[in-house]
């Protein structure tokens, strides 16, 4: 091996000193506390609680979207912590409040199966029950507010369950159904004075002023118009007599002056126009008796109507009187 | 005789032959979308079921509402005040019933148009209030899926 000229050496020793300065240096930059400082000097460790707060600041927000992000970020980080089933719980009602109803359903399914003695298992049941209501899965939906009822550790719980049954029936127009489901709420409840109002309401449910969609429709094929007028529906009458009356009598003249392209035409508008009065006045029947219903029921929802009922307040009875004008 | 009807033909369907969804699509026309975005209001032009195939009889239909919409509203003004429009109503009647009842829901919504805005809901969409009145309000006392 050739050995070095002392020039050579000497630019070696050189070159390694100033290597070792600049690895000095790096490793300084690196290794430093500072580093792990954010531009503050603020220095941020997140345990399970801060996270979990934060997704409470999402779900508080109405920000369910991310609200169920950071749930499931705390059951990745932290799996094994107290709060995983409240987490879990969350989760379900954060689905439940975006609307997310399959989602909110497979939640608190999965919360009940990994958790079989959860303390939420009748509000998960619940949850569940409702999501099948927004769903219209009316059966489905009882079945699930009939096993909260069986599972709730506290009368409310079991009472909104019941609620929520006669509201399954309510919503098919089931009356009678809804008004015997109504008055098996129990008296201690404080929803007792509302399900009594409305199973009241729910018995008298036939004296609501109707259309019969029948009528409607052989009086606007009679009189093109006067569907709509037996509907009380004024506008509608006049435009749709004064529309069909045009047509006609442009469809006559035409015939009559042997004008058959321009007489085509019109019975074809004017086939649309009938048709569409018809279908019009008795969707307009339909309409009518669907808004004379909602309007009853909301009555009742607010207590619209005249009612006596006795609850119990702790042990001692309330006598209560209600009228609203 | 022949060529009559031909011209007739021509004059009357030939706006099928017309693509009117080209202007569609293309480079940054796309809709920011929110993650859990509200869809119950479907933007307008597009349709919920876009995969289902029409029939022929659809086609002719939706091609005059498409001919309407795009050569005649225009140059008519917006005067419809309800969501959705009148024609798009109807555009959706016959994509969900069949040309021949979505036709007659048509000509019925133009009927039941004056009362209805006394009664219907008010909405904010595309930049103005408007008088709610979708084809699920029209067909609930039948069509219940």
């Amino acid at each position: 091996m050739p050995e070095l000229r002392p020039k050579d050496k000497k630019l070696i020793k050189k070159l390694i000193k100033l290597f070792g300065v600049q690895l000095f240096v790096l490793l300084i930059f690196f290794y430093s506390p500072s580093a792990g400082l954010s531009a503050e000097g603020e220095k941020v460790s997140v345990d399970a609680k801060l996270q979990m707060d934060l997704a409470d600041h999402f779900y508080q927000e109405g920000d369910y979207y991310r609200a169920v992000t950071e749930y499931k970020r705390f059951l990745f980080f932290f799996p094994r912590h107290a709060r995983t089933e409240e987490a879990q719980w969350k989760i379900a009602r954060s689905y439940f409040h975006g609307k997310k109803w399959d989602e909110a359903i497979s939640a608190s399914d999965n919360l009940i199966k990994k958790f079989p003695s959860t303390a939420y298992q009748a509000e998960a049941l619940l949850l569940t029950g409702l999501c099948f209501k927004e769903k219209k899965e009316y059966s489905q939906a009882r079945f699930f507010f009939g096993k909260a009822k069986e599972q709730a550790a506290d009368a409310p719980t079991a009472d909104e369950a019941q609620w929520q049954i006669a509201a399954t029936y309510l919503k098919e127009e089931k009356w009678k159904e809804a008004s015997s489901e109504y008055r098996k709420i129990n008296k201690s409840s404080k929803l007792y004075l509302k399900s009594e109002r409305f199973a009241q309401g729910l018995d008298r449910i036939h004296e609501i002023p109707q259309k019969s969609p029948a009528t409607a429709g052989i009086l606007a094929a009679i009189l093109p118009g006067s569907g709509h007028l037996y509907c009380e529906r004024y506008r509608d009458a006049s435009i749709a007599f004064l529309l069909n009356g045009a047509f006609i009598w442009g469809i006559v003249e035409a015939f009559e002056r042997e004008n058959y392209v321009i007489g085509g035409i019109l019975t074809f508008f004017e086939l649309g126009w009938y048709s569409g009065n018809i279908y019009s006045a008795v969707a307009s029947a339909h309409k009518y008796n669907k808004k004379k219903k909602e309007e009853y029921l909301d009555h009742l929802g607010k207590g619209g109507l005249f009612s006596v009922g006795v609850f119990f307040q702790g042990k001692s009875p309330v006598l209560a009187l209600t009228y609203v004008f | 005789m022949f060529f009559k009807f031909i011209l007739i033909l021509l004059l009357f369907f030939g706006f099928l032959l017309v693509d009117f969804n080209k202007k569609e699509g293309g480079a940054g026309e796309g809709r920011w979308v929110e993650p859990w975005q509200d869809e119950s209001f479907p933007a307008s032009g597009k349709v919920r079921n876009p995969e289902k195939t029409p029939s022929p009889g659809e086609m002719v239909v939706q091609g005059l509402i498409g001919f309407f919409q795009t050569y005649i509203s225009p140059v008519d003004g917006d005067r419809c005040p309800s969501y959705p429009t009148c024609s798009h109503y109807a555009f959706q009647a016959v994509r969900k019933h069949g040309a021949l009842v979505g036709m007659v829901m048509g000509f019925g919504r133009l009927i039941h148009e004056s009362d209805e805005i006394q009664r219907a809901p008010m909405i904010w969409i595309n930049n103005s209030y408007r008088y709610y009145d979708p084809v699920e309000n029209n067909d609930f006392w039948w069509y219940k899926k």
